[in-house]
């Protein structure tokens, strides 16, 4: 089975600096990814290379084994860190947006998250908080029956407690062999649903390696490591 | 799938761009009144000032309606909404063809209904019989005095003024599409980007156009505006085409490659 993703000394550069510089890096299907690395270390670069929004400079990215394009748009489910909607929409006319773009859209889902969230489908996007809106975002994100789900940083605007709903329908919500990237500061509140972690830094990728290695094999949580790595 | 895009920028713009056309609509009904009422009066004054006014409305409407297409155009493709619209798997091309159609759509409603409005104005002061005959006569001085028929004038302005409309807008897009290459003050680039086209574009259709000058010279004995004033509207519209089809395509680069959201 081939990688979900695949880079190979990939490159970014906006003008002289260099966001990424050799990335060289294998996602395996199935697997729930933390992207973890301090601001400016490339994190969303990587993420936006994934979605086809930026195009590398050198080296290559295949998702699936294809070059992103219209083709992985079809089977990336992307959570960009900005709130993308039109403020002056319904949430129920966004639902109708995506169900028409997207052939893997399950709006049953999207209604049933929407109704336990407490956030009503006749809502314009303007009149709800940036958590809500955040919300809605990434209900929408997650009712796609995608193979690879990019998070950039999907929890850093709610509260903690619909921080653990946000995960668990993460966790709850995907298919055993579609694979999620979260990118994330808040280590310790996503710690527990990661199988694999990796380090970037310097647009490099630092460390690579499973949750549980850490765990057993270096007797840290993913936390203390990152502090340890990431030293100022 | 262009269909689709056709169809939700349709449902985005007709909200904004609606309430416009109506406050075009009401403008009207308003001027046809002030007008009406100040015949009966001493209140002359009146009607040439409500004129003033509706005229300025009229273009107002037209230049708002612009702006908002072009400023959708910007922050739908650009700003944070272009982690959305980029994303979807569709054709970057897809993109411009729906924001280019949905723009060239309002653009003729604005047209026809600044026409429909402004013929309601002229119709309330004069019989429809009047209006023909004023009409048949810009008809004939058309004829008998530039030398060419009013349809085939009408012809050459109406293909002109949709050419016009297209070139318009991709002129804009392709603007705004390298303003945003730029890492900050992408606005004021796209503006500057503009003023450069704009100058290339003047230069390449004077330079297109300048046979018909020498053209024009050798034959001043003779000086035909059937064998002139067409050959010369139609070779300017082959220019803009040729641009447009040029803008089309550093637009549509520059989102498929050189996409640079904050």
């Amino acid at each position: 089975m081939s990688n979900i993703l695949e880079c190979q000394s990939l490159v970014k550069k906006y003008g002289l600096k260099t966001a990424l510089s050799g990335i060289d890096l294998k996602i395996e299907p199935g697997h729930i990814t933390g992207l973890l690395g301090p601001n400016g270390s490339g994190k969303s670069t990587l993420i936006k290379l994934i979605n086809g929004l930026l195009v590398p400079d050198s080296g290559s990215i295949k998702i699936n084994g294809l070059t992103p394009g219209i083709e992985t748009k079809k089977i990336v489910s992307y959570l960009p860190e900005r709130t993308y909607l039109d403020n002056a929409s319904k949430v129920k006319d966004i639902i109708v947006f995506f169900e028409d773009f997207y052939d893997n859209f399950n709006k049953e889902k999207a209604y049933d998250m929407l109704s336990h969230l407490n956030i009503n489908p006749n809502d314009r996007l303007k009149t709800m908080s940036k958590g809500t809106k955040e919300k809605v975002q990434l209900i929408l994100v997650m009712s796609r029956d995608a193979e690879l789900y990019c998070l950039d940083e999907p929890i850093a605007g709610v509260d903690p407690a619909a921080r653990d709903y946000i995960l668990n329908t993460i966790i709850s919500n995907y298919n055993e062999n579609a694979s999620i990237i979260i990118s994330t500061h808040l280590i310790s509140d996503i710690e527990n649903i990661l199988d694999d972690i990796v380090f970037i830094a310097d647009g490099k990728v630092k460390l690579k390696s499973t949750v549980d290695d850490i765990r057993f094999k270096e007797g840290k949580s993913v936390d203390a490591l990152f502090r340890e790595v990431f030293k100022c | 799938m262009l269909s689709k895009l056709i169809k939700h920028e349709f449902n985005a713009t007709s909200k904004t761009l609606g309430i416009l056309h109506i406050a075009l609509f009401i403008t009207t009904i308003m001027g046809i009144i002030a007008i009406n009422l100040s015949k009966n009066d001493n209140y002359e004054y009146i009607s040439s000032l409500t004129l003033i006014i509706y005229v300025l409305i009229l273009i107002a409407v037209a230049v708002a309606v612009l702006i908002y297409l072009v400023v959708r155009f910007y922050r739908n493709l650009f700003t944070d909404e272009g982690y959305l619209m980029n994303t979807l798997p569709v054709k970057p091309s897809y993109l411009i063809f729906s924001k280019l159609i949905v723009s060239f759509v309002w653009s003729i409603i604005n047209f026809v209904c600044t026409i429909f409005s402004i013929l309601l104005l002229v119709l309330s002061q004069t019989s429809i019989a009047s209006f023909f005959d004023t009409w048949n006569e810009i008809t004939k001085y058309a004829w008998n005095e530039i030398g060419v028929s009013i349809s085939s004038l009408l012809f050459l302005g109406i293909l002109g003024g949709l050419v016009s409309i297209i070139y318009m807008f991709l002129m804009f897009y392709t603007s705004i599409a390298i303003g945003q290459t730029m890492r900050t003050h992408k606005v004021l680039f796209s503006m500057g980007a503009y003023v450069v086209l704009y100058i290339i574009s003047q230069i390449i259709s004077t330079m297109g156009l300048m046979p018909f000058g020498f053209f024009a010279l050798l034959q001043t004995d003779n000086l035909n505006i059937e064998t002139i004033f067409t050959p010369l509207m139609l070779s300017s519209y082959a220019i803009s085409i040729a641009l447009i089809v040029l803008y089309f395509f550093i637009t549509n680069y520059i989102i498929s490659k050189k996409l640079n959201l904050e």
